[in-house]
C-alpha cells in the first residue's frame, strides 16, 4: 500500500515537474490563452447578438465580443490541454514500458497519469477564469471555472489517448488542434447564432459551452449539460488507460511465477 | 542447440522461438540456453533480428512461436536509449528504484562512478549528450544487480575509457556468476565472449571462441 502510494506521488511529481520544464507548453498556458481571449475581444465587434442556449430554453441577449471571449477561451484551454496531455504521454510511453517491465505498479502509474490530466486541467481553467474576470463581467465565476476544467479534461483525455495511440507526434498534433477548432468552431454561438448544427449536442465540449456561456451572460448556470463533459472526459480517459493497459509488456509464465524483472 | 553447457537449469532459455514482420521471417526457429556465469555475444548483420531476439528474450515483444524463459531478476538495456527527456537523472534513479524494490541508491551510485556519471544527477535527460545518455541507459539495467543481463550493443556513444571499462565490468559480473547476452558489431569484442551466437537468416549459428 505504502509502495503504491510512494509509486503514486512520485510518477505524479516527475511528470509535473516535466511539464514545468517544456518551455513551449509553459508559455502556450501562460501567453497563448489571454492572447486568444483578447484577440476575440478586439476582433469582434460589441454589436448585441441574440443566441440560443438549448440549456437554457430561451434566447438570451448579449455582445458578441463577450461571447466571443468565452468560446476563444474554451478553445485556448481545450488546445493547451490536449497538446500538454499529448506531449508527455507521447514522449514518455517508451519509458512507461520500461518502467512496467522493470516492474513499476502499474496502476499507480496509470492514475499517476489521469492526476496529472486534472491538476493541469483545473490550473489551466483557474488561469483563464482570472483573465475572463479580468476582461469580462462575469455573472457565476465558479461554473464557469468548473466549464474550463471539464473543457481541459476532455481534451486532457483525448491527449492521453493520441499519445499512446498514434505513430507520429505531427499526427497528434494535427489530430487535437483539428478536433478542437471543428468542436469549438461549430460551437462559437457568434458563428453559428441557432446552435442548429445536426449533431452539435454529441461534440465533446457542448456541456461545458453551455455551462461556460450560461454563467457568464446569464443569471443561470446550466450545470445538468456540463455534466456531460465529465462523461466525455470518463470515457477518453478510461480509453486510454485501456490503451496503456494493453501495451504493457508480456511476460513468460516463468517469469511470471518468479517475479522477474527487467530494466 | 546451447551456448554453453553446465549441470544447471539455464537463467535464459529460448526455445523454438519464431518471429515475422509483415511477410518477412525474421527469426526461425531459434534455440538459445545462456547458464550462470557465461557471456554470450549475439552477431550478425543490420537487420538480422539480433534486437527483435533480446526484446522476446526479455518479454518486451512476444514470439509468433516458441518460448522465452527467465528465472531471477533480468536487466535489459535496450539499442536506442529509452529514457524520458522531461526527467533529470535523478528522477530517473528513483524511479527504478521503485520498479526494482531496492531500499538503496549504493548500487547505482557506485556504478555512477564506474561510468563517468557522477554529477549529472539533476541535470535533465534531454540536455545529455548520447553517450552520457547511453550510460544511464546502461546503469537502469544494471543498478539491481540483476541475475540475467541483456544488453544490447550497450556501448555506443562510449568514450574508449568507459568502453573499456564497460568490458571489465561485464567480466565481473560474469565472474560472480551473473548471465550475460550482449549484442555486438565489433571484431575487436569477439575475445571478451564465452560463446558467440551469429545470426544468419533468421537462425543461430554457434560459433568457437579463444576464450
Amino acid at each position: 500500500m505504502r509502495l503504491s502510494w510512494t509509486a503514486f506521488t512520485e510518477l505524479l511529481r516527475c511528470t509535473l515537474l516535466g511539464h514545468l520544464r517544456n518551455r513551449l507548453a509553459l508559455v502556450l498556458a501562460v501567453a497563448f490563452i489571454p492572447v486568444w481571449i483578447a484577440v476575440a475581444r478586439l476582433c469582434t465587434s460589441d454589436q448585441v447578438v441574440r443566441i440560443r442556449l438549448d440549456a437554457i430554453g430561451a434566447p438570451i441577449s448579449a455582445p458578441a465580443s463577450q461571447v466571443g471571449q468565452v468560446a476563444s477561451a474554451l478553445g485556448a484551454v481545450t488546445m493547451v490541454a490536449g497538446f500538454i496531455t499529448f506531449t508527455e504521454t507521447f514522449r514518455s510511453r517508451q519509458m512507461d514500458r520500461r518502467l512496467l517491465l522493470a516492474g513499476y505498479p502499474r496502476l499507480p502509474m496509470l492514475l499517476a497519469k489521469l492526476a496529472a490530466v486534472a491538476l493541469t486541467a483545473a490550473l489551466l481553467a483557474l488561469y483563464t477564469t482570472i483573465v475572463l474576470w479580468v476582461s469580462l463581467p462575469v455573472r457565476h465565476a465558479f461554473p464557469l471555472a468548473l466549464a474550463l476544467a471539464g473543457a481541459g479534461l476532455v481534451y486532457g483525455g483525448i491527449g492521453l489517448l493520441l499519445g499512446s495511440l498514434v505513430r507520429g507526434e505531427l499526427e497528434g498534433f494535427f489530430l487535437i488542434i483539428m478536433l478542437s477548432l471543428v468542436d469549438t468552431g461549430l460551437q462559437n454561438p457568434v458563428f453559428n447564432t441557432l446552435m442548429d448544427v445536426a449533431g452539435v449536442c454529441a461534440l465533446p465540449l457542448y456541456g461545458v459551452n453551455q455551462l461556460a456561456l450560461s454563467s457568464t451572460l446569464t443569471p443561470q448556470s446550466a450545470w445538468s449539460p456540463g455534466l456531460l463533459s465529465l462523461a466525455w472526459s470518463a470515457a477518453t480517459g478510461a480509453l486510454a488507460l485501456l490503451v496503456l493497459h494493453t501495451h504493457r509488456p508480456s511476460r513468460s509464465p516463468v517469469s511470471r511465477r518468479t517475479g522477474v524483472r527487467a530494466g | 542447440m546451447q551456448a554453453v553447457t553446465t549441470r544447471h537449469r539455464p537463467r535464459l532459455r529460448i526455445s523454438g522461438v519464431c518471429k515475422a514482420f509483415g511477410g518477412r521471417q525474421v527469426l526461425r526457429d531459434v534455440d538459445l540456453d545462456v547458464y550462470a556465469g557465461t557471456l554470450v555475444g549475439v552477431v550478425g548483420e543490420n537487420g538480422a533480428g539480433k534486437s527483435t531476439l533480446l526484446q522476446i528474450a526479455v518479454g518486451h515483444l512476444a514470439p509468433d512461436r516458441g518460448t522465452a524463459t527467465r528465472t531471477g531478476a533480468v536487466g535489459y538495456c535496450p539499442q536506442r536509449a529509452v529514457l524520458n527527456d522531461g526527467f533529470t537523472v535523478g528522477q530517473h534513479l528513483r524511479l527504478f528504484q521503485m520498479a526494482y524494490r531496492l531500499p538503496t541508491l549504493e548500487r547505482a551510485g557506485e556504478l555512477m562512478e564506474l561510468l563517468a556519471l557522477t554529477g549529472c544527477r539533476r541535470q535533465q535527460v534531454g540536455e545529455l549528450s548520447g553517450g552520457t545518455r547511453q550510460k544511464l541507459n546502461l546503469l537502469i539495467a544494471l543498478m539491481h544487480d540483476p541475475q540475467l543481463l541483456v544488453l544490447d550493443e550497450p556501448y555506443q556513444g562510449f568514450d574508449w575509457d568507459t568502453h573499456q571499462r564497460f568490458w571489465a565490468l561485464a567480466a565481473d559480473l560474469r565472474d560472480q556468476g551473473r548471465s550475460i547476452i550482449v549484442v555486438s558489431h565489433l571484431l575487436h569484442d569477439l575475445h571478451h565472449f564465452d560463446a558467440i551466437a551469429h545470426l544468419r537468416q533468421g537462425r543461430l549459428h554457434f560459433e568457437e571462441t579463444d576464450r
